[in-house]
């Protein structure tokens, strides 16, 4: 049983996400202290003179009228934590097999649009690969993420790829490993129909084509097709379990009669934990 | 046993010859494919792919499905397979078979069995059928072969009069073998057949339907006897009316084979009844007619003192009351009765007293006024002739004339034929003023009337000119009163039948069939007047209705069959019962039954190749299956702790606290039940009170059920067991509810009002989700507190009377809240309503 929660609604339930975790692995790639340096920032650092040459808009006039100096106001320097919200919206995620459950593109959906907007209520930023700008209101609720893989501009130690999707393509899975090469960080959120998983069909079945470009074919003892598709899913599911599990990235498999809710929490948990 | 084929339809097996071609468009033809998209497929690499199946069914199917089609089409050829009878068969056969009244009522059987027994003979047998009953000479004997046999007797009917066997008898044909289909039922006639028969088969069918053998009219309804025959246990009696409406059913129980009925009718459904019925055929009709019938009559009599032997009356009544039903009436209240026939003696009526009684006559009614003292004084305005006051006396002391007595009678008039009484004499008379058009119907010896009518609409006015006392003559004190009174009883019913004494023959008008259905007679019957009181159901007097002039009287075969009939079973002494013929078996049925259950094997094996047996076999079972027994009613709910001792404690409470609401609302709540709420449904139950102390976490399906659960209306009452704040847990295990913001709920919100009005919880603050408080219509999921309410309430816990009272009103307000939700949130706004309304608010 599952009930439709919205994005919304799992994002309130997880509350502010702070990506505790891409924050800890800056400060242990840069080394242990903190960065207690002037730079762009949302926090006060420190006031200093102005100097010569410099634009005057840069004058902090508040400061600066309480004496005869001209001061500028610094901020901390703050990391450019990112998180790259990306969907599959691909004909192949348009799918459920029940009209009891949803789609997997809804679930897919649902969980990168919720997990974004916690992170945005805690003041991190979301960007939709390959834009690097930050998405702001209705914008995270959007489906993300066009093209057929998350395709980041400059993969960095500081960015964390939020990618959901079934990654039944042959080169679905190929963007992992230069990503995770950069430093990058990720989630893999693999999103499967229980009819994938199962395969209850039996008797002269014809497939259509779901993808462009996919052969459709019949089948005349679907039953017989059984065993060879288990093997097949089970060599997608090890394929998608070593792409994730060598850069240590987070796999989670989605069923979409599963709780939306409790992967969402799961995902959570891993973005903040140090 | 040896036996013979054939066919019904033959023509209809060269359809067969298309079955190769059947052949090669079912190979052709594969099976329906079921199409589906499945995204994953393409995990499945070229190799893995099977090559596309071969477009043909597999053989045995095609091999199935033209079985099929060969079945239906021999099946509807109609193959009958015909045994061989054992013994040899006769080269002709006599078919004696029986049709009078009494095989009506199983007629179709009889032909059957007949035509039964002329199937199952060779064909070069020939066959004569000869009918017991018949209009007219005993039929010829003609031989023919087994079609005109069965088209004869198809031809053949019952007739609605007693089968003459004897006659039958006299004129049997030679050489041949004998078959004896009988209704099964003794008559004078049978020992002779059976004589005549000795040696050949026999065969009955007895009669299903009783007979009514004697009915009669009484003073206020039917009476008679019905004889049914063995083994009938009840019938219904039902009296039709003329339109064919049952007036009044009675049920009839056989002892020893007869009812005697006796039923009472009120006067208009006797007016109205035309028959009684026990069944469908003649014999279980008994037809009602006018003669039957027993007339209703409205006597008036004058304003007289008289003693009853000097009062007219008196003598009419005695005259009537063995032939109608008398009763004594007023001039003034006598038109509302239902009689059509009224006999005034001496009542000198003037225009507006006579006048509802003429509108009666106008519309149908007969009057029979007795002349009298009063009359001669004063006339009458139902007189049908002027009339000369005062009386003519003869043979007075001042008269030359002696009495007269009676002349005679109109020979057209209903008085005609009467025989003229020697000792009647008449010394007083009323005489009509002048000429007129009335007829005469009776007059003295001199010539002047002593009964004269008329028309009066389509009623009639009569006047006899003489007293219905002796005074005015001695007619009363002889027979030819009541003779002629009863003449004049039937005009009440037909008042056009004036001349129904006449001599005219009793035509048949509507025959009544065997079977009980009206026929045109096939010739015409007539039956002289003086014979038709003695006429019984026979061919040349078949029942029905007959009619002479005007007057219409029946003929019931009850009349044929006597009083003393009685259904006697068919001696067998010298017959033989019929060659057990086993009768043809006709295989079509079967062979399409066959293809019918092909046909459904076909399908369910076109399911399975397609894949779709399990879903349809599937659907079928949900829908076989039995529903599960709806909640019984409404039932408080608790989580377990998991220690029994506890769960015992809040059980208790909760019980408590149904029984408080049992006891002050009108929610009565059954025992409380306990719920895992990971497993068992929720969703029956309004609150679910979850004892929290101990339970630090909730697993993710828990908090799934539970968010569906609130989502669909419930409520959770979460007990931490002491006052929220830190140490308490809450936040952990309320965590995966993903609820909104809670608020403490003050004693304006709803669930400080929803029964009662509660300024305090009996345990501290309470939390329920911010906004709930009733404005804005939203209804809180969960309410959160610590209490440890079930203690509370069920008293385990030693507080103050005033605490524990407290905590039940609490749990009554949640309930209330739960059921109700922001219902009674109007009552927040009472002031403000009052206020608006100007009125100071107490």
């Amino acid at each position: 049983m599952s009930t439709p929660l919205d994005a919304e609604r799992i994002a309130a339930m997880l509350g502010p996400l702070r990506l505790t975790r891409a924050r800890a692995r800056i400060a242990r790639q840069a080394g242990a202290h903190p960065r207690r340096v002037a730079g762009p920032g949302a926090e006060f650092w420190q006031y200093r003179m102005l100097n010569p040459g410099e634009a005057a808009d840069k004058v902090d006039w508040r400061r600066s009228g309480r004496s005869d100096e001209l001061y500028v106001r610094e901020r901390e320097r703050e990391d450019p934590v990112r998180l790259w919200l990306w969907s599959d919206a691909s004909a192949s995620m348009d799918y459920a097999s029940d009209e009891a459950l949803p789609r997997k593109k809804t679930i897919a959906d649902m969980l990168v649009a919720a997990l974004g907007l916690a992170a945005y209520e805690a003041g991190e930023t979301c960007c939709a690969p390959p834009d690097p700008r930050p998405l702001r209101g209705d914008a995270l609720l959007a489906p993300h993420g066009p093209g057929d893989a998350p395709r980041l501009s400059a993969p960095g130690p500081a960015d964390i790829v939020l990618a959901a999707g079934d990654f039944l393509g042959r080169q679905a899975l190929d963007w992992i490993a230069p990503a995770a090469a950069a430093g990058a960080q990720g989630v893999v959120i693999a999103v499967a129909d229980p009819a994938e998983i199962a395969f209850p069909f039996s008797g002269r079945v014809h497939f259509d084509a779901v993808e462009p470009g996919d052969r459709p074919f019949e089948a005349g003892r679907a039953e017989a097709l059984g065993e060879t598709y288990a093997a097949a899913w089970a060599a997608h599911r090890a394929r998608l379990a070593a792409a994730c599990d060598r850069p240590g990235w987070l796999l989670v498999d989605a069923v979409t009669s599963d709780d939306a809710a409790a992967h969402a929490a799961r995902i959570a948990g891993w973005l903040r934990a140090v | 046993m040896g036996g013979a084929f054939s066919f019904a339809v033959p023509w209809l097996l060269a359809a067969g010859l298309a079955l190769p071609f059947l052949w090669l468009l079912l190979r052709r033809l594969p099976p329906a494919v079921r199409r589906v998209r499945l995204p994953s497929i393409v995990l499945l690499g070229d190799a893995e792919i099977p090559p596309p199946p071969a477009a043909k069914p597999p053989w045995w199917l095609v091999l199935l499905r033209i079985g099929i089609v060969a079945l239906l089409l021999v099946g509807l050829a109609g193959p009958v397979w015909k045994p061989t009878p054992a013994t040899a068969p006769p080269a002709r056969l006599a078919i004696v078979i029986d049709n009078g009244w009494s095989a009506a009522s199983q007629w179709d059987r009889l032909v059957t069995a007949a035509s039964d027994r002329i199937e199952a003979l060779p064909p070069t047998t020939r066959f004569s059928i000869l009918p017991t009953a018949f209009d007219g000479p005993a039929p010829d004997t003609h031989w023919v072969d087994a079609p005109t046999a069965k088209a004869q007797l198809a031809a053949l009917s019952p007739l609605p009069w007693p089968a003459d066997r004897a006659r039958r008898a006299a004129a049997l044909p030679q050489d041949a073998a004998f078959l004896w289909v009988s209704d099964g039922i003794e008559d004078a006639g049978a020992p002779a057949l059976r004589r005549a028969l000795a040696g050949g088969e026999s065969l009955a069918v007895p009669p299903a339907e009783p007979a009514i053998r004697v009915a009669g009219r009484t003073n206020d309804g039917w009476s008679g006897q019905v004889i049914a025959p063995s083994g009938l246990p009840s019938a219904a009696l039902a009296f039709r009316s003329r339109r064919g409406q049952t007036l009044s059913s009675e049920p009839l129980t056989f002892e020893s084979d007869v009812a005697t009925f006796r039923v009472r009718l009120d006067a208009a459904e006797r007016a109205d009844v035309s028959r009684l019925t026990v069944g469908t055929s003649a014999q279980a009709i008994y037809l009602a007619d006018g003669s039957a019938a027993r007339p209703r009559v409205v006597v008036v009599e004058g304003p007289s003192n008289a003693p009853p032997l000097e009062s007219g009356g008196y003598y009419v009544r005695r005259a009537l009351e063995p032939h109608a039903e008398v009763v004594t009436g007023a001039l003034a209240t006598a038109a509302e009765d239902p009689a059509t026939l009224f006999v005034l003696t001496d009542v000198a009526a003037e225009p507006a007293q006579a006048k509802p009684l003429l509108e009666r006559v106008e519309k149908g009614a007969v009057a029979i006024l007795f002349a009298g003292p009063r009359i001669a004084e004063n006339g009458s305005a139902l007189s049908p002739v002027p009339l000369r006051a005062g009386a003519r006396a003869l043979g007075g002391v001042l008269s030359w004339q002696q009495p007269q007595a009676i002349g005679g009678f109109d020979a057209a008039g209903p008085l005609a034929g009467l025989a003229v009484p020697e000792e009647a004499r008449v010394s007083r008379q009323l005489l009509a003023a002048s000429d007129s058009e009335a007829m005469r119907w009776a007059w003295l010896a001199d010539g002047t009337p002593m009964v004269s009518a008329a028309r009066r609409g389509a009623g009639l006015l009569i006047l006899v000119h003489t007293a219905a006392d002796p005074s005015w003559s001695t007619l009363p004190l002889s027979g030819l009163f009541e003779a002629m009174l009863r003449r004049l009883l039937p005009l009440g019913t037909n008042p056009d039948s004036v001349d129904i004494a006449g001599a005219k023959p009793w035509v048949l008008e509507r025959m009544l069939g065997a079977r009980g259905e009206w026929q045109e007679p096939a010739r015409p019957v007539t039956i002289p007047a003086d014979r038709f009181d003695a006429a019984t159901a026979s061919a040349a007097t078949p029942p029905g209705l007959y009619r002479s002039g005007d007057a219409r009287r029946v003929i019931n075969l009850a009349g044929a069959l006597g009083p003393r009939f009685s259904f006697e079973p068919l001696g067998t002494e010298g017959l033989r019962p019929a060659a057990e013929a086993a009768p043809p078996v006709d295989i079509g049925a079967w062979l399409i039954l066959a293809a019918a259950l092909l046909a459904l094997v076909d399908i369910l094996v076109a399911l399975r190749l397609r894949g779709a047996l399990a879903p349809v076999a599937a659907a079928v079972l949900l829908m076989l299956a039995p529903k599960p027994a709806e909640a019984a009613d409404l039932q408080l709910a608790y989580v377990r702790t998991g220690s029994p001792a506890a769960d015992a404690g809040i059980a208790r409470g909760l019980e408590t606290l149904g029984q408080t609401l049992t006891r002050r609302t009108s929610v009565s709540p059954g025992k409380p039940a306990a719920v895992d709420p990971a497993r068992d449904p929720l969703g029956a139950y309004p609150v679910l009170y979850w004892p929290a102390a101990n339970v630090r976490s909730m697993s993710p399906a828990t908090a799934l059920r539970l968010r569906a659960y609130i989502a669909a209306g419930g409520l959770v009452l979460f007990d931490f067991g002491r006052p929220l704040g830190a140490g308490t847990g809450a936040r952990e295990l309320l965590e995966p509810l993903g609820l909104p913001a809670l608020s403490e709920v003050g004693s304006e919100h709803v669930l400080s009002r929803s029964f009662y009005l509660l300024h305090s919880h009996a345990g501290g603050a309470v939390w329920a989700e911010a906004g709930s408080e009733g404005a804005d219509g939203r209804v809180s999921g969960v309410v959160i507190g610590g209490g440890d309410w079930a203690s509370l309430w069920s008293g385990d816990r030693a507080v103050s009377p005033q605490q524990r009272e407290q905590a039940l009103r609490f749990g009554i307000n949640l309930v209330m809240y739960a059921l109700t939700g922001t219902y009674k949130a109007d009552q927040v706004h009472t002031r403000a309503l009052l206020e608006r309304m100007g009125e100071k608010p107490r």
